[in-house]
């Protein structure tokens, strides 16, 4: 096989299975004609450059496919759910394919069977003895086969064959994943290509004036100083440009989750009507691959228990309804998740808060606290843990993901009407604005989004209940104050007096952070930590300052939660 | 990394880095070498291990710097100052090594290469490629590479505001 070709057939085969999931989503509500020559294209298509390229199995395999899709386009077969379900499920098995082929040119799967599965699709009477065979697929039981098991993740998965699924002939394809890390390629609009290459041959231009002042020492001349300021100006729209080709539209994530609603709703057997909103708002694409596990959790999580199984019961139309929606804010996105169902009970998060001796009988909480409770981890009131939500995924989990990538994530709910979270997240990573803040002869930047406010203590009258505890009232909150020296355990010389301060939070939880003095605020580029430094907490990161200094980012954030877990207390201020 | 696992193989005859370091010569495959930069003053960051001089400025990344002598477990008798540092690049991250200075580079050929010396040495079984016999010398090997993948820098304490 030609491996040069392997990668740009790959890319193309799963820009091909994304436009065939979204036609089969769409043939699942109107079938007609039109769509089934649709799907019959992109099936044409993938076989006639699989094979091209010298992958024959899997072009055989689509070749199967092919010839149903031709029979339905021609009317010989009739659309029907089993058939339905069956196009789904190649669309999951080439998918399985393609991800192994990126990390093993030989990968194949072994679907001999299926495909004759498949060409039977319409005798769902063979199917009992069969369909054990390849229970996993659930090719032809959607009926009798538990819900887990037409679940997505039931399909062929690589790493983990289970007894039923097809076989999984390269084995080695998990273990070599690891080291062959697969090119990863990001399409790009030729227009914003094109600017790039205009700002770069500028900034040359700009550059070989400010060598020439250099080399002549005409350092006063005007056209140097133009050249200065001109240079900074296409540098930064440069920077826009570059960043913005990492952006991305919503619109696959949002399919993705069009298609687990699709499943799970027909698992559980409920009339959901799911709609997107806003899919051409675009985020960064390491935000966009990140979002889509928590989102997957919540769109499950939003049917499965948001959704009322018996919605007449409740006086309302059968039909569930669940919206996913985008707005772009400039510099923040909002995604939003609102299902129309039962919504959270008061009381029964409030009761339970206090069973887990999260909060005290006594307590007083508003509603935004109270929804708080749910993303703190091992809470779910779920009193059925069913096999689609529930399964050791909090919202715990969900949380932190949204925080790893700098965002928030609030849950608001009616009892009786329904839930809606919401996610707020940046419109881009990488540079972002920093105080810079000096503690102990040292420098370290702070993010802004992370401080809430910048004080000066000797304003304010400090109540020292021990040398360690102080605490003063701002705007009505009783706060702590804390050396952040102290925490880092950084002292060098002689402690300072430390009278500034910034205020952080974790949750509802305020405190504010002492540190020596302020240098100013300026745009940085974080860089991760290096795995040997994992697990430093309260570090964020490093970067360069505008002076050329290496140094950490500090979360303070981060130290805030430190804080709590070290003095037992939970997020919303109660001692456990 | 675990330890069980078997030292890199020398299969063929390739080129090694000398450099000195407290005065006592070793050698590093010069493959895994990205370049060799003047030694700097690097800015100490709080709750790292000791070998773990602070970071630095390489033309624009953050890079960690190694004390490779307290690494080692060596003293620094002489007071020598180390001159250099390698820059070397892992799996985990760029990092900067320092060491006295420069001696040569040198061809090593897997013949001249004692893999288990009997010589007893104070660097862990691990790190130790072997000793390379040349007519004027012994030189220890060290796998620089996987000495500096192998584990957290972190002299970390847990909950640090309860004092």
């Amino acid at each position: 096989m030609d491996e040069q070709f392997l990668e740009i057939f790959l890319d193309e085969a799963e820009d091909i299975l994304v436009r065939w999931e979204s036609i089969c989503l769409e043939i699942d509500v109107n079938p007609s004609s039109e769509l089934f020559n649709a799907l019959f294209r992109q099936a044409h298509t993938l076989k006639g450059s699989s094979k091209a390229i010298g992958l024959i199995e899997f072009g055989n395999f689509v070749h199967k496919i092919e010839d149903v899709l031709d029979d339905l386009k021609s009317g010989r077969k009739v659309w029907d759910k089993k058939l339905s379900k069956a196009a789904f499920d190649a669309q999951g098995l080439l998918k399985d394919w393609i991800a192994g082929l990126r990390t093993d040119s030989k990968y194949q799967l072994e679907v001999g069977h299926v495909i004759a599965g498949f060409s039977q699709g319409e005798q769902a009477s063979a199917k009992s003895e069969k369909g054990q065979d390849f229970g996993g697929f659930g090719f032809f039981d959607d009926e009798d086969s538990p819900a887990t098991e037409s679940l997505p993740e039931a399909t062929v998965s690589p790493s983990h064959p289970t007894p039923g699924t097809a076989e999984v002939k390269a084995e080695a394809a998990g273990s070599h994943a690891k080291h062959k890390v697969a090119a990863k390629t990001i399409r790009v609009e030729q227009s914003k290509l094109d600017g790039l290459l205009v700002a770069c041959s500028e900034l040359t231009l700009m550059q070989s004036i400010i060598v020439y002042s250099h080399l002549t020492k005409s350092y006063q001349q005007e056209s140097f100083n133009n050249a200065v300021q001109q240079s900074s100006k296409i540098l930064r729209n440069l920077r826009d440009q570059a960043f913005s080709m990492r952006m991305q539209p919503l619109t696959q994530l949002f399919q993705k989750m069009t298609r687990v609603a699709r499943d799970v709703a027909s698992d559980l057997n409920k009339e959901i009507q799911f709609r997107t909103e806003g899919e051409d708002v675009e985020l960064d694409k390491s935000i966009v691959e990140q979002l889509q596990d928590p989102l997957v959790h919540m769109v499950r999580n939003s049917i499965d228990h948001g959704v009322e199984a018996d919605r007449k019961a409740a006086g309302k139309s059968p039909l569930g309804n669940v919206t996913l929606n985008a707005v772009n804010f400039g510099s923040h996105v909002t995604i939003t998740l609102s299902d129309d169902g039962k919504g959270m009970d008061h009381e029964a998060l409030r009761s339970k808060g206090i069973a887990m001796g999260l909060i005290s009988e006594k307590s007083k909480l508003t509603e935004l606290e109270l929804f708080n409770l749910i993303f703190l981890p091992g809470f779910s009131t779920a009193k059925n843990v069913t096999a689609i939500s529930g399964r050791g995924v909090g919202l715990d989990v969900v949380k932190n993901t949204v925080a790893a990538c700098n965002g928030e994530i609030k849950l608001w709910s009616e009892h009786g009407k329904g839930s809606t979270f919401t996610l707020t997240l940046p419109t881009s990573i990488g540079i972002l604005d920093a105080l810079v803040i000096g503690l102990d002869q040292r420098k370290y930047a702070v993010p802004l989004n992370e401080v809430l406010n910048v004080l000066d203590l000797n304003q304010f009258a400090i109540t020292h209940e021990t040398e360690e505890r102080q605490m003063f009232r701002f705007k009505d909150e009783i706060i702590p104050v804390r050396r952040m020296d102290d925490y880092l355990k950084a002292q060098v010389g002689e402690p300072q007096e430390n009278d500034l301060a910034l205020l952080s939070d974790a949750g509802s939880f305020k405190m504010a952070l002492t540190f020596e003095k302020i240098y100013g605020i300026q745009e940085i580029v974080i860089s991760n930590l290096p795995e040997s430094m994992h697990g430093y907490k309260g570090i964020s990161g490093m970067t360069i300052l505008n002076d050329g200094e290496p140094t950490m980012v500090l979360s303070p954030r981060q130290i805030c939660s430190e804080y709590l877990k070290a003095s037992n207390v939970n997020e919303l201020g109660a001692v456990s | 990394m675990t330890q069980e696992e078997p030292v890199r193989d020398l299969v063929e005859s390739s080129k090694y880095l000398i450099f000195q370091l407290c005065g006592e010569r070793f050698g590093m495959p010069l493959t895994d070498l990205t370049e060799v930069i003047e030694r700097r003053e690097a800015k100490r960051i709080p709750n790292m291990v000791k070998y773990f001089d602070g970071i630095i400025n390489l033309q624009g990344k953050v890079v960690g710097v190694i004390k490779l002598h307290e690494k080692l477990g060596m003293k620094n008798p002489n007071k020598v100052d180390q001159l250099a540092s390698l820059i070397v690049e892992t799996e985990n991250g760029i990092y900067a090594v320092n060491f006295d200075k420069i001696d040569s580079v040198r061809e090593v050929s897997p013949s001249m290469v004692d893999r288990r010396p009997a010589i007893p040495t104070k660097i862990p079984k691990r790190f130790l490629m072997g000793v390379a016999k040349f007519e004027d010398a012994l030189i220890t090997l060290v796998d620089i590479r996987r000495l500096l993948s192998e584990e957290s820098l972190l002299s970390y304490h847990d909950s640090k505001f309860v004092s």
